[in-house]
């Protein structure tokens, strides 16, 4: 029997030894890839992103907001959507948003869909937005000042078509802007804890010659996550803001 | 015998054939009647005046000039009118003169010629302010920068590399000016969401940021002082209007943009009246002489007067309003709602054609008023040829517009462009909105089909129409007008449903109907004793 103490012994300060290296490494904050979350693949997240984009009119979209004051609307479910630009500015936006919901936030990305006059098969819309994405140039992305690594590993893209204007009542005909594809690198972070958390990107594809093949996102985020009672009221939604249009 | 029985019966068939191949031989004119005269090879507009004739002849000639100056300077000035001298000229140059644009721009920046894009724009400023070669081209020079992505995007690049720059200032100002109206939208603002008024602030606020700084670095740069005012009343920062509206007084206080701006904002849906519109407009009249564009903001008072009325649909009212103002300014804004207001009580269709002309002259109207413009030189005008440039204006402006596409339709149709037509119809024939149009898209794309022979094409468009519009007696006429040249069964049937259906109050429908009858009969009774 002595003779099974110091296995014992070695056995629990190994344990000890892995318990004290696993809480100095914090759980990385992005989710992987093919991980779902709240039932959705990131892919599923991806096309409800831009139908709620585009749930606005050109001009109110959230990749053209400048201040970040209205990152709450149209907010729904537990997974709350950031979002980059189109490439016309570089922006700073302060967002309130209330802790213990995973973020979703296109770090680069490109939507191709059909309009009035201009119709696509959905194998066209497809290929023009992957074209770019084939092309990703310098990239960077850091979260509370922690770089996320390699974030070629987080492009998503719709093999199946989809209806990016599902909802949009400023539009006269919905139908004439079917079908849509997407393509892009997104990341789904995981609840982060009460306080000010600060996101930055820098991104830009490389693909002279293509359309929007320079397109560059330069981006910053104060995230001021709010435990429950100090969140802020949330503008009022679409009432068919919280549907899936698969 | 069955077997005999059914060879009678073939017999039959073919001798019914034959006679309603007589029937269509004899009823020639009908088919002729098909709706559309053969093009004029030479419109003459035989039915108008001989003033409207005129004008629309030299009109037309304008119309095929390429270079939109010389179009608009070479198209004739409204029958009868007052303008002041000079008038036509000038707003001609202001709306087509030549004006720097995003290409340009864009091509300098790429070769970071950056002083040449300031000389571009400081060589324009300076003619404002020259007593010989005066022009208001400065102004027009910031209308390339709109609310477009292109621009998002060149404005960015250009101020990165030129923030110095009053005129790379102006430049983005204008675009987050445009990005706030966008945002705004074209509802009142009771109908207007907050998360829309709201971004609207957000993107009037970074354009005042940059005309604020355009103008500390040039202080004479008119059009950002306009465009301070216009954003001023936009979100009812009356304090920054009235800034801009003293600084842009002292620098030149007949400058034609900021009295536009002033103008509307002392509009009475913006919080002013008419009696503040008129007493700007009594400030401005000694100034008209030497800058005639001023007349378009004299006019304006009354332009908004009309347009209240016509908001109220007293068109008659607004007819009365605006006719004097056609006549004493080039205002496209009156000549267009002058005609539509023409158009809404049936008044004369010839002098609704040339207001129509007139505004078209000096500006691109709304996709709506450009369509009209088409429907009239085509159906009034006669003239499918010239009524094309519009259509097909109207169709980039709206692709969706179903109606469009039966007017672009008919117009190749009538210059024997079948194919063209086909494609147009079958559009057109899709549309579920506007009361009737898949029905005479329907028939008119039958009639182009059988007129070009493609009897086999054109029938199955017939089953179409006549399952779905079984009431609609002129199916049953191109369903037998189509099938007597097929050489196929049931034609003297539709020719009788359609006897039964049409409709004889009207006379010329009455007379071919008759006619029709008499010679069906005449088929029967051969039928008969056979």
């Amino acid at each position: 029997m002595a003779g099974n103490h110091p296995r014992f012994h070695c056995g629990v300060a190994l344990a000890a030894l892995l318990a004290t290296a696993a809480a100095a490494e914090p759980e990385n904050p992005v989710v992987a890839p093919d991980e779902k979350v709240d039932g959705l693949t990131q892919r599923e997240h991806a096309v409800r992103w831009w139908q709620w984009a585009n749930l606005v009119p050109p001009g109110v979209r959230p990749y053209q907001d400048p201040t970040g004051a209205q990152c709450g609307l149209n907010q729904s479910g537990p997974v709350w959507f950031l979002a980059g630009t189109d490439g016309t500015a570089d922006t700073r936006r302060h967002c309130r948003m209330p802790a213990g919901k995973h973020v979703f936030l296109p770090v680069i990305n490109m939507l191709a869909h059909s309009r009035p006059g201009k119709p696509l098969t959905c194998q066209q819309a497809r290929a023009m937005a992957a074209a770019n994405n084939d092309h990703l140039g310098a990239v960077e992305v850091t979260i509370d000042g922690q770089p996320v690594q390699r974030i070629e590993r987080f492009r998503q893209s719709t093999p199946d078509c989809f209806d990016a204007f599902p909802v949009a009542p400023y539009l006269e005909k919905t139908g004439s802007w079917f079908p849509a594809a997407t393509d892009g690198y997104w990341l789904m972070i995981r609840p982060l804890p009460a306080g000010i958390h600060v996101i930055t990107v820098r991104a830009r594809y490389d693909n002279p010659g293509g359309e929007l093949g320079d397109m560059e996102q330069v981006f910053e985020y104060q995230l001021q996550v709010e435990e429950e009672a100090e969140a802020p009221e949330q503008p009022a939604t679409h009432p068919e803001a919280g549907t899936l249009y698969l | 015998m069955p077997q005999g029985t059914g060879m009678s019966a073939v017999i039959e068939d073919a001798a019914r054939r034959s006679l309603l191949a007589c029937v269509l031989v004899l009823s020639g004119p009908l088919a002729s009647a098909a709706d559309v005269p053969a093009p004029p090879e030479d419109p003459s507009y035989a039915g108008a005046p001989a003033e409207v004739r005129e004008f629309l002849v030299a009109a037309h000639a304008a119309d095929l000039i390429k270079d939109p100056l010389e179009r608009c300077l070479a198209f004739p000035d409204l029958p009868g009118n007052q303008w002041p001298e000079g008038m036509a000229r000038a707003h001609c140059q202001a709306n087509h003169g030549p004006k720097i644009t995003l290409a340009q721009v864009q091509a300098l920046l790429d070769r970071d010629a950056i002083p040449e894009i300031d000389a571009l724009f400081a060589a324009d400023l300076e003619r404002h302010f020259s007593d010989t070669g005066f022009s208001e081209a400065i102004h027009s020079d910031f209308d390339a920068f709109q609310a477009s992505y292109e621009t998002g995007r060149l404005t960015k690049a250009w101020l990165d590399k030129a923030p110095g720059s009053a005129y790379a200032q102006a430049a983005r100002a204008s675009y987050y000016r445009h990005m706030a109206w966008q945002a705004r939208g074209n509802d009142w603002m009771r109908d207007t969401p907050d998360e829309n008024v709201v971004r609207m602030r957000e993107f009037a606020a970074l354009a005042m940021e940059h005309y604020r700084r355009a103008t500390e670095i040039e202080p004479r740069l008119l059009s950002a002082y306009a465009e301070l005012v216009n954003i001023g009343n936009l979100v009812s920062d009356s304090a920054v209007e009235r800034w801009a509206l003293q600084a842009a007084n002292r620098i030149d206080p007949a400058c034609h943009a900021v009295a536009q701006a002033r103008m509307a904002s002392l509009e009475p849906r913006w919080g002013g009246s008419y009696a503040l519109m008129q007493a700007f407009a009594d400030e401005l009249a000694p100034f008209a002489v030497r800058r005639p564009l001023l007349a378009l903001s004299i006019a304006a008072p009354a332009v908004d007067v009309a347009d209240v009325l016509r908001d109220d649909d007293r068109y008659t009212e607004a007819i009365e309003v605006l006719r004097p103002v056609a006549l004493r300014t080039t205002s496209h804004g009156a000549q267009e709602d002058l005609a539509d207001s023409m158009l809404q009580v049936g008044g004369d269709p010839w002098m609704t054609l040339v207001h129509l002309l007139e505004a078209a002259r000096f500006r691109q109207g709304r996709p709506y008023i450009v369509r009209t413009l088409g429907r009239s030189l085509l159906w009034h005008a006669e003239d499918p040829a010239w009524a094309l440039r519009y259509l097909e204006q109207a169709n980039r402006l709206d692709p969706d517009d179903a109606y469009v596409h039966y007017l672009m339709a008919s117009a190749y149709r009538w210059l024997g462009r079948v194919a063209d037509a086909e494609r147009h119809y079958r559009v057109a024939v899709e549309d579920d909105e506007v009361e009737n149009l898949r029905r005479d898209s329907l028939h008119e794309l039958i009639a182009t089909l059988g007129e070009s022979e493609q009897f086999e094409k054109a029938l199955v468009e017939v089953e179409i129409l006549n399952r779905e519009f079984p009431e609609f007696a002129i199916g049953w006429r191109d369903r037998f007008l189509v099938l007597g040249p097929m050489g196929m069964d049931g034609g003297l049937e539709a020719a009788e449903k359609y006897v039964e259906l049409a409709d004889r109050r009207d006379p010329a429908v009455r007379e071919e109907v008759e006619q029709l009858e008499r010679e069906i009969a005449k088929v029967r009774e051969e039928l008969d004793g056979r």
